[in-house]
């Protein structure tokens, strides 16, 4: 709506919008990792699965025990069982903690109260910030600590058998809008989107194969298309608009000239069996994660002005202050192999990610107060006449994240949202590309000790479709090529769903 | 048999309960704009309206069963009354009321919950079962729950949640005064 009706927030509105986001990402990403992901790699289903790699675990030392405190894997293992584990426990803590900081501002989570065009609605004084600071600070050492134990997991499993590499890959191809504007910068307006794009503190970007191609939101937006040849829609026939405010040419397909027609049917593996569509960027298929946001910064080398943070080109360096523990310097590196563990261990990383973040514009918003430039909103009428265009590139704990709009004298007329999980969990597109998901789980090998189909639990294709934290309880179907055994396993289970 | 809810003596009826014997919870679970599912936070809304005595909190709580269980364990309450609408095999459009006991439930079963209520799914079951797996349930804990006619998404619901709004008052109503009903089913999920 910013887009769309030239609405440019005050500058402590986009630095509290910024730690509204951070503090949803600080109580995302460890559910997912010690709640929702994490008991995969539990003691509970390791030594079911796969019963000689928790014997390995009993007796292989940890790498990082000054940072995490256990002295063996398989005490991490058993410290992430699901329900009982305290690590389980204490992340279902921290994501409590996070929730309170976030409600200070959002009035509540989810679905907060103050977020609106222009800013936000909070009133900011020196009590909140500091409710918010006692909070947010409890992450530091968390944050240490999390990517201390994603890192020996990581490294347990590729040295016990290197076909674990090979869990969950696909091609190094991604997207992430960027997100947490810079306030100096964002002006809300489509016409300069590469320059307040670029000084986000995630910079947006697409990665093919690897490199990072662009970093230029516009770019972003005009490849990208949305297919539904395998989805539960009719296609549509109507362009409305061939080319971007800019100029540049669009696809028929692309979100500004989609019509949503849903066509429910029989699932048909050949024909239509999924209520996603098919986003693609430059025709290629693309994943998306909060793990996008940390390679495109790392690789980017544009933050804006950061007192935590160092883009090196292959390296994301993040100086988490002192707090308990002492203060130390992580550092994610662009990753040579792509696969579930790679994004976890990403995930771990955007913990300390988001909160150095947060401390940055925590920091601003102090500095903003001290002047008086408390305003958090801009006030704004909407013409009731004309056609107007807007597009949001935001990011959900997840990733990628687009809102497209199309308002026509005063009312919307077409709203188009692009979620992480809609590209995660596309099905094939016109062009025969599997998504995601689809993709991983075909290359994922088969590590897991069975004896026959009975004893098959699959864990090995559950670690790779929870690698990237679907954002619904979904269930996978596994065919066998020419055969009709299907294999059925819901997601939203932990693995202890198996037994 | 539905009531029709036209008669407001109910709500004056209701409201000029003294006092609470208990600390208790009313809290309804479910999605808003899913028709007869709504039907939890649609009857809370209505009850924020009335005026009740000290020691009774009318509460939202269609967000999420880990959120919901940690808000519990920051308030010792001695009841709980969750409003419901869940699709069982009963008559559409009949209320039904059970008290909750915590039971054996399989960590397998808890865990799947908790994976639903991370992907955003909000239900009363997974809520008892997360809630009750970590102990944050009062013994005496109960859910009025209706069985619901109309289940798609969108706001038109049916006439049952406004019908049976009378009868959730009335069964409230004797819960407050210690008047809870003895033969009733007691669900035990293991």
């Amino acid at each position: 709506m910013e887009i769309c009706f030239d609405i440019v927030p005050p500058p402590m509105g986009i630095a509290v919008r910024n730690m509204l986001l951070a503090l949803e990402y600080l109580y995302d990403h460890p559910l997912h990792l010690f709640l929702l992901a994490g008991p995969d790699y539990s003691q509970m289903i390791v030594e079911e699965t796969n019963p000689g790699l928790w014997q390995r675990a009993q007796k292989t030392a940890t790498r990082h025990g000054d940072a995490h405190g256990f002295k063996t894997m398989g005490e991490i293992m058993t410290d992430m069982n699901p329900l009982t584990g305290k690590l389980y426990v204490e992340a279902m803590h921290m994501t409590r903690v996070a929730r309170e900081a976030y409600s200070l501002l959002g009035g509540k989570y989810p679905h907060p109260e103050t977020i609106v065009p222009g800013g936000v609605s909070t009133t900011i004084n020196l009590q909140v910030l500091n409710q918010v600071f006692t909070r947010l600070k409890q992450f530091f050492d968390y944050s240490r600590k999390v990517v201390a134990i994603w890192e020996d997991i990581t490294a347990f499993f590729y040295e016990a058998d290197p076909l674990y590499r090979k869990t969950g890959t696909r091609p190094k191809t991604m997207v992430d809008t960027g997100v947490w504007d810079d306030p100096g910068t964002y002006d809300a307006s489509y016409k300069n989107l590469n320059t307040w794009g670029n000084n986000r503190w995630a910079t947006p970007g697409v990665v093919i194969d690897g490199e990072l191609v662009t970093t230029r939101l516009q770019d972003l937006n005009i490849g990208l298309e949305e297919f539904v040849e395998h989805s539960y829609y009719e296609p549509w026939t109507k362009m409305p608009y061939p080319t971007d405010p800019l100029g540049s040419p669009l696809s028929p397909h692309h979100p500004w000239n989609k019509d949503t027609i849903p066509k429910p049917g029989k699932q048909n593996w050949k024909e239509r069996y999924s209520w996603s569509t098919s986003p693609r960027w430059d025709r290629k298929v693309f994943e998306a994660g909060a793990y996008c946001r940390v390679w495109n910064t790392a690789a980017a080398k544009k933050l804006p002005f950061t007192r935590f943070l160092e883009s090196t080109g292959s390296s994301l360096k993040i100086l988490v202050p002192e707090a308990g523990m002492a203060e130390s310097l992580l550092e994610w590196k662009i990753p040579q192999d792509w696969n579930a563990f790679e994004r976890n261990r990403g995930r771990a990383y955007c913990i300390p990610f988001s909160a150095m973040v947060a401390m940055d514009n925590w920091m601003m918003a102090m500095d903003l107060l001290k002047q008086g430039k408390t305003d958090v909103s801009t006030k704004f009428d909407l013409p009731r006449k004309g056609t107007q265009l807007g597009v949001g590139f935001w990011g959900a704990g997840r990733g990628f994240l687009t809102h497209h709009m199309e308002v026509e004298d005063g009312a919307i007329k077409n709203y188009q949202i692009d979620t992480p999980s809609t590209v995660n969990a596309s099905p094939r597109d016109p062009m025969g590309q599997p998504g995601p998901y689809e993709e991983a789980v075909a290359n994922t090998p088969i590590l897991e000790e069975f004896d026959g189909p009975d004893s098959f639990k699959g864990i090995d294709i559950l670690r790779t479709i929870r690698s990237f934290d679907p954002c619904m309880p979904c269930t996978t179907h596994t065919m066998v090529k020419d055969h009709d055994l299907v294999v059925t396993r819901e997601v939203n289970t932990c693995g202890c769903g198996v037994s | 048999m539905i009531k029709i809810a036209t008669d407001e003596s109910d709500f004056l009826t209701l409201g000029k309960i003294e006092k609470i014997d208990k600390r208790t919870l009313v809290a309804g679970v479910g999605h808003r704009f899913w028709q007869d599912y709504s039907a939890g936070p649609a009857w809370i809304d209505r009850m924020k309206e009335i005026d009740w005595p000290e020691g009774l909190d009318v509460e939202d709580y269609s967000f999420g069963a880990l959120a919901m269980t940690q808000n519990l364990q920051d308030v010792d309450y001695q009841r709980i009354v969750f409003l419901s609408a869940e699709a069982r095999g009963r008559q559409p459009g009949t209320l039904h009321w059970y008290r909750y006991a915590a039971g054996e439930e399989s960590p397998e079963r808890v865990q799947a919950y908790v994976g639903e209520s991370g992907g955003g799914v909000v239900a009363i079951d997974p809520l008892l079962s997360i809630a009750g797996h970590f102990g944050v349930l009062p013994p005496e804990t109960w859910v009025i729950e209706l069985e619901p006619i109309a289940t798609k998404w969108g706001d038109e619901e049916s006439r049952a949640i406004e019908a049976n709004f009378s009868e959730v008052l009335q069964r409230m109503r004797r819960l407050l005064s210690g008047d809870a009903p003895t033969k009733v089913e007691v669900r035990r999920d293991a």
